[in-house]
């Protein structure tokens, strides 16, 4: 286990253990609302979750992690509320994340997610449009039938939250179409609400099922958001300089495709003659040959893309987590938040290490 | 199905209302007790665009465009247009509704766009799944900003629609509605995809999927205008099996325009259900009649190619009514608008309160259009 590398044996040990903990207590509930949905959309919902084959039979081992209801439950748990309280919010917050991938592979047209065929693939596009459409409806459902006074609250957030990604969807859409000598770094952080605004909704539902006060909801959500800013920028700098093999990723597929990453942002905007270059080829309308793209990583790097999008990942992830430890929940609960924000960039980690904190890095990158 | 009506041309500002016009739907007078069908349609339109266009500005533009273009706002390049977004079916149950409850007007104007964002969203999304090229008279907005545009728009409307449905009045039970009837039409949907690709489907899972993709959405926009009008249960669940009913009766009618509607005022050309080949209520009603028609009949369905040619939809057309099929949909139509009103009658509310709800849905009963 690469975490090992950023946390301390037993910290990593804690982290899995709540994951386990926390994935234990959601999925009974999840597959309650999984199978109440037309029995094919069910099943379509279930391949894509990675409980059963595409003919129904039970599979194994392609379940993901949820890091989604942890970040849910931990929240509440910070501030005092049992991990049970916070499962419909760890629900609904697992739906929409699944209603976002069903549709984002169709909409990027993958056809491989976790080693496997993506739903659309197997069942048809119809389908799978069906199956997020019905996940997105159910988690907003679930949300609204929470008793008591925290239900209204927590139905505002999930709703906030579902509008976050998509806004940061469109945004996506929209970023890799801008021009190259328009293209900003603000334009790619509108873009990342599409994941962040979840991770935020994440321990902001927590914190509202326990009850917490409105400023420490709102802390832990700003602390969830950057650090799935800091996530992205950091899988976009392993998707060019990373080993292909430990990243389960193409090696150079966004710059192939054309995709605005934070490093070929930052290069653009660098004012090089490295940037200049980046973007008259990129400009250009054919498609990088495959001898070209080691080059055209090394013109972003040349520029400074790399270096500033290592800051800026750098950045992002001290102040998620200052805001972490200022939302002032309960210290055990918060530790476990901390090391579980750090073992989602375990594999990131040395992405955004190489340049220490420094008050110097400050504001640069943006 | 929502199919724009000839009476679009004299909706003046229905679709083409300024957004400053204020969200202030109490400032639309509301028409009197005995106006015509037509009339309360126009002003569920006036009342709940400007609600319509206040939500959909939030939308980030990438999402916007498409948003607004499939609502006929504006083109595929931002430039106003006055294609506007249908009747308005939904929108005027759910503030009929309320007004049958004593609701003044305008009360539920939230929910009524609510309704139809959730209904446009899966137009939307039908379109790409049928990979149908035209909606309201225009190119479908997957043809206009592809797949990826129109499937996250159509998730926006569909986001933007909870939202919405929370703020009138009481919004757990209300959002409650709009989702279990979101996830009823889900099903419906699906099941629709499922029979096209079946070679035999009977009447009966046929009127299940109608109840499914059409009453369950039709029932939700009763049963919301009836509690933000302030309904006990009682009420509600009348009001919300009124609206069931009366969606089937609709999507009934609306498998008869299919084929036999004229296409000046459907929007579809002619028997253009059975050139896609859709097992539609009539055709499916035709198929299990067991005569020489249905025989005939499946073996056209089952012909490659397509049914193109003009004569050979005639022939369909004419296979089906004599199978009986049209008849069987017209009389299910007109025993669902019965049950429908039935259901009114048992909400005991004031005949005169309730009399426009039993206006429009006589008129969408019994439309040709």
């Amino acid at each position: 286990m690469n975490q090992t590398e950023v946390l301390s044996a037993p910290a990593a040990d804690t982290v899995t253990e709540t994951l386990a903990e926390c994935r234990a207590a959601t999925v009974p509930a999840l597959r309650t609302v999984v199978e109440a949905l037309h029995p094919r959309l069910a099943r379509i919902s279930a391949y894509h979750l990675g409980w059963c084959r595409p003919d129904g039979t039970p599979a194994d081992g392609h379940a993901g992690k949820m890091l989604r209801a942890a970040l849910a439950m931990l929240a509440a748990r910070a501030f005092g509320a049992s991990t049970a309280s916070a499962v419909p919010g760890a629900v609904a917050a697992e739906l929409v994340h699944n209603f976002s991938l069903l549709h984002d592979d169709l909409m990027d047209a993958d056809e491989l997610r976790r080693g496997r065929s993506t739903a659309w693939v197997v069942f048809g596009r119809g389908p799978a449009v069906l199956a997020g459409d019905a996940l997105l409806s159910q988690a907003l459902r679930v949300v609204t039938e929470v008793r008591g006074t925290a239900g209204q609250p927590a139905t505002e957030v999930m709703t906030s939250a579902v509008d976050a990604i998509i806004q940061g969807q469109a945004a996506d859409l929209e970023l890799d179409g801008l021009p190259v000598d328009d293209v900003d770094t603000d334009d790619y952080l509108t873009a990342c609400a599409k994941t962040s605004g979840l991770l935020g909704g994440c321990l902001e539902v927590g914190a509202v099922l326990a009850h917490a006060p409105a400023p420490a909801a709102r802390m832990l959500r700003s602390a969830a958001w950057d650090l799935g800013v800091a996530w992205q920028i950091a899988d976009d700098i392993e998707s060019l300089w990373g080993d292909p093999a430990a990243s389960g990723k193409d090696s150079y597929g966004d710059l192939r495709s054309g995709k605005r990453t934070y490093p070929v942002i930052a290069a653009l905007r660098s004012e090089t003659a490295a940037g200049s270059r980046l973007a008259a080829r990129l400009s250009a309308t054919e498609t990088p040959a495959e001898d070209e793209l080691a080059a055209l990583a090394g013109l972003v790097e040349e520029a400074g893309g790399r270096a500033a999008a290592e800051r800026a990942a750098r950045r992002y992830l001290d102040r998620a987590l200052h805001s972490l430890s200022r939302a002032g929940g309960e210290s055990g609960a918060v530790d476990i938040l901390t090391a579980l924000f750090r073992h989602v960039l375990a594999r990131h980690e040395r992405w955004i290490t190489r340049v220490p904190t420094a008050p110097a890095t400050k504001g640069a990158a943006r | 199905m929502d199919h724009p009506g000839p009476d679009r041309p004299r909706d003046e500002g229905g679709s083409t209302v300024n957004a400053a016009e204020a969200t202030d739907t109490s400032t639309q007078t509301a028409p009197a007790d005995d106006a015509g069908p037509e009339t309360w349609l126009h002003h569920a339109r006036k009342v709940t665009d400007p609600v319509l266009r206040e939500a959909v500005d939030c939308l980030h533009p990438q999402a916007r465009i498409v948003v607004g273009y499939h609502l006929g706002w504006w083109d595929a390049h931002g430039r106003p247009v006055t294609a506007g977004w249908g009747k308005a079916v939904r929108p005027a149950l759910v503030l009929l509704s309320a007004r049958a409850l004593g609701a003044r007007s305008g009360t539920g104007a939230h929910c009524a766009a609510a309704v139809q964002l959730a209904h446009d969203s899966s137009l939307l999304h039908d379109d790409i799944i049928d990979r149908d090229d035209t909606r309201r008279h225009r190119p479908a907005a997957w043809r206009v900003f592809g797949v990826a545009g129109a499937l996250l728009g159509g998730d926006a409307m569909l986001a933007l629609a909870v939202s919405l449905v929370q703020h009138d009045g009481p919004s757990r039970p209300a959002t409650a509605a709009l989702n279990e009837a979101v996830q009823e039409f889900i099903g419906g949907q699906f099941e629709d995809i499922d029979f096209e690709e079946r070679a035999e489907v009977s009447l009966a899972e046929c009127t299940t999927m109608a109840a499914r993709k059409t009453g369950a959405l039709m029932g939700a926009a009763c049963r919301l205008g009836a509690l933000t009008g302030g309904a006990d249960e009682v009420q509600a669940a009348e009001l919300g099996s009124f609206g069931r009913s009366l969606g089937l009766a609709f999507q009934h009618v609306d498998d008869l325009l299919g084929i036999w509607g004229d296409p000046g005022a459907t929007g579809k050309p002619a028997g253009a259900d059975l050139h896609a080949r859709k097992k539609s209520l009539p055709v499916v009603a035709a198929l299990g009649s067991d005569g020489r028609e249905a025989a005939e009949l499946a073996e056209l369905y089952a012909r490659d190619p397509a049914l193109d040619d003009a004569d050979i939809l005639r022939r369909a057309a004419s296979l089906v009514e004599r199978a009986g099929g049209r008849q069987r949909v017209g009389g299910l139509a007109r025993r669902h608008l019965t049950e429908a009103l039935d259901h009114l009658d048992a909400t005991r509310l004031p005949a005169s309160d309730t009399r426009p709800l039993r206006t429009l849905a006589a008129w969408l009963a019994l439309r040709d259009h």
